[in-house]
């Protein structure tokens, strides 16, 4: 998607861009909001450099950006802020914030913004905020899935083994909540985790540049929730 | 729910996806390499065999030699041991 998002003449380019804003604006919003003290004020500066990013097409000035659009996406807005504090504040910023809608009250109570919570500086907590928000949409769309066949009481019964069976109750708890086999559920979760990886993988890749950088892009994330 | 991965033992985060721990999430994105078959780790390489480890298996039969090792196991020279008269 970023290449689509980097060309213009694509007709599908903006909203392209626009769902990749939509769905990880929360990770700059947490990096202003560990800059600046004011909630409203880092309100503003997010909306304003979506704002500017959708208008003037930074990603195509951006020279067919390569690599991750994580590590572009907070350059451009390290660019921009620089750039905003430098003017005189009282200015009107984004006057026409175009159809972006941010639920920063949300924002903020799953960032957890306030000085003490956390040693995260403002761009550890931007990646990591960004290796949460990639995490959520994946399960999002897994457990849309399982809506769609009719299965939500057994996704929900058997999501938890995605990462291990050292789950409290294990198999058999889950066998027999469900009402099958302990093989039938560990098949299950087979398929779920591939259906995962697969849906992982391709949220991933809709923000690097090629498919070879998403295992590496995995790792790097997985250094940021380490911090 | 707890507040601990049962995987690996790490803090859950407030808001884990869909309760579940992100690293842990992010490594099961991982696991088809290293799931891989031809993992080494998977593959047991069988011992050696002496003349001397196996003819204790075959007491009615003398083991001359070891001719060689093949996928299913040693092939061997036999001869048969003395006749019990």
């Amino acid at each position: 998607m970023v290449v689509a998002a980097a060309e213009r003449s694509e007709p599908e380019s903006d909203q392209a861009l626009a769902s990749l804003c939509e769905l990880y604006w929360p990770a700059l919003y947490g990096y202003v909001r560990r800059r600046v003290v004011d909630a409203h004020e880092a309100q503003e500066l997010t909306l304003a450099f979506f704002a500017e990013l959708l208008e003037k097409n930074y990603i195509g000035d951006a020279d067919r950006q390569r690599g991750r659009f994580r590590s572009f996406l907070i350059t451009a807005f390290k660019h921009f802020l620089s750039k905003e504090w430098d003017k005189a504040k009282a200015q009107n910023r984004g006057g026409g914030h175009r159809t972006l809608s941010f639920d920063f009250q949300k924002a903020d109570s799953s960032i957890r913004i306030e000085p003490t919570s956390s040693t995260l500086t403002a761009e550890q907590l931007y990646d990591r905020e960004w290796a949460m928000t990639l995490l959520s949409r994946t399960m999002e769309r897994l457990q849309k899935q399982a809506n769609e066949r009719q299965q939500v009481i057994q996704f929900e019964t058997i999501k938890r083994f995605l990462i291990g069976e050292r789950q409290p109750g294990g198999y058999r708890a889950a066998a027999e909540c469900l009402g099958m086999t302990e093989v039938a559920i560990r098949q299950a979760v087979s398929r779920l985790r591939k259906e995962y990886q697969k849906l992982l993988h391709e949220e991933i890749a809709e923000t690097v540049s090629s498919s070879d950088e998403v295992e590496d892009e995995i790792h790097k994330l997985f250094q940021s929730l380490e911090l | 729910m707890t507040n601990e991965c049962p995987e690996c033992q790490r803090p859950l985060p407030h808001n884990a996806p869909a309760g579940i721990c992100p690293h842990c999430l992010l490594l099961a994105g991982l696991q088809k390499e290293s799931s891989n078959v031809n993992s080494p780790t998977l593959i047991q390489q069988p011992q050696p065999l002496s003349v001397e480890s196996l003819s204790p298996l075959f007491e009615q039969l003398e083991i001359l030699e070891l001719l060689g090792q093949g996928g299913m196991g040693p092939f061997t020279k036999l001869g048969r041991s003395s006749w019990i008269v």
